[in-house]
């Protein structure tokens, strides 16, 4: 139970902690908001799908769950791809009207409050099935409350080497915490199509390669370059094409930032 | 902010429908597939081991007959799935190689455990003839609800 707890937690925690923590570095004058609206508002979130649980896991022929999941990693991607080009507009805005910048970063801010919005409520609902909605035996308790802390723990200890990396990074490549960001919205598409491969609305193909052999993704490695990027030991063509063409796309989208200012 | 993002793009319509096209398209499809039960009751999987037709997609139906939901998983196959309690869900597998594939179910991933045979069609035949009408493998004609059904104690 205890070393089940630290695995699940650790497994739905980790992409939440490592998205926020590059948006806390991409956007250092806006933290307080992205870390109240994107983590407050995904609790809202979560409260307001459990309550309706049953009733959204009936729609669809029993796929309900996966469609609002498939939707919020989408929405994720695009905010994160707003967030962006708001961003971009405030670099604009800073060499003409540098009074004029601060709309733009505050709706950058908040596109990106929201994309954490939606990773919260999809990971959040995980947790929360787990933790309240399963059974657990009375001697359990005490297992499940600590190897949670512990999971909770080593995913925030990765989160905040991930944002020490990427503030660090940005001091020798400026573009460093852009292409960390461009891989985490990568990351969501993928989780996207990986869930309309599961659901039958994409059909699946072979796997292209086999590299469990150097990183399983049971692994730490494999667990943690899977929250950073959606890396899967036996991918499906169409989720290597998505994942390429979404990480070039937001690639592009920042490279607009360097384009505008 | 609001405007630009509701009113539709004229390429945001057009696929929009072509999606639309293909979700039509798709549903047909999927009538036709070979579809397989995996029951879960007091935390185990019955059958431990599926056999199923390597190189072809299928359908797999999970029944989960406990009261507490649990999430079936398969790293090797890619998938994902909370099944509540008292329910039942639908995961697509395939097309795969010949091959072993595990599963378990996440919350009790001791005890909530198996495997996925994937054999060549030949092999798979043959599984077929060798099976007893009273088994439940392959299911091509639907099947009687299981959770409306009087389940047998001896089971």
């Amino acid at each position: 139970m205890l070393i089940n707890a630290v695995v699940l937690w650790l497994r739905e925690t980790l992409p939440l902690l490592l998205l926020l923590s590059v948006l806390l570095a991409v956007w250092p004058a806006q933290q307080r908001k992205i870390v109240s609206v994107g983590i407050g508002g995904g609790a809202l979130l979560v409260l307001l799908m459990s309550t309706q649980l049953r009733v959204i896991s009936a729609w669809f022929d029993g796929q309900g769950l996966e469609i609002i999941y498939s939707l919020l990693y989408v929405c994720c991607a695009l905010l994160l791809a707003l967030a962006v080009y708001w961003r971009s507009d405030a670099q604009r805005l800073s060499v003409a009207m540098p009074q004029a910048t601060h709309h733009p970063l505050q709706r950058s801010a908040m596109m990106s409050a929201l994309a954490l919005l939606c990773l919260c409520g999809i990971h959040g609902h995980n947790l929360m099935l787990y933790l309240w909605v399963y059974p657990h035996a009375q001697a359990e308790h005490t297992n499940l409350w600590l190897g949670s802390a512990l999971g909770a723990g080593i995913g925030g200890s990765v989160a905040v080497l991930l944002y020490v990396a990427a503030l660090e990074g940005a001091r020798w490549w400026r573009y460093w915490p852009w292409v960390l960001l461009s891989m985490l919205a990568a990351r969501q598409c993928a989780a996207a199509v990986a869930i309309w491969l599961q659901t039958g609305w994409l059909d699946a193909h072979e796997v292209l390669w086999d590299s469990s052999a150097w990183i399983d993704e049971k692994s730490e490695y494999g667990n943690f370059l899977n929250a950073l990027m959606g890396y899967e030991a036996t991918p499906d063509p169409t989720l290597v094409a998505v994942q390429i063409s979404s990480f070039v796309a937001m690639l592009w989208c920042c490279r607009q930032l360097e384009i505008r200012s | 902010m609001l405007q630009r993002l509701i009113t539709p793009h004229p390429r945001l319509r057009s696929i929009n429908r072509l999606l639309w096209a293909l979700w039509l398209f798709a549903t047909p499809c999927m009538a036709e597939l070979r579809q397989f039960d995996l029951t879960l009751q007091h935390h185990l999987f019955s059958p431990s081991t599926l056999y199923i037709p390597a190189g072809e997609k299928v359908r797999i139906r999970l029944i989960n007959l406990d009261d507490s939901p649990e999430e079936f998983e398969s790293f090797a196959l890619n998938r994902e799935k909370v099944v509540l309690g008292q329910s039942e869900a639908v995961v697509f597998i395939g097309p795969v190689k010949p091959g072993e594939y595990a599963f378990s179910g996440e919350y009790n991933p001791d005890t909530a455990r198996g495997m996925i045979v994937a054999l060549p069609p030949e092999q798979f035949a043959q599984k077929q003839a060798a099976i007893t009408p009273a088994s439940s493998e392959v299911k091509t004609a639907t099947p009687p609800d299981p959770l409306t059904s009087e389940v047998s104690d001896a089971d």
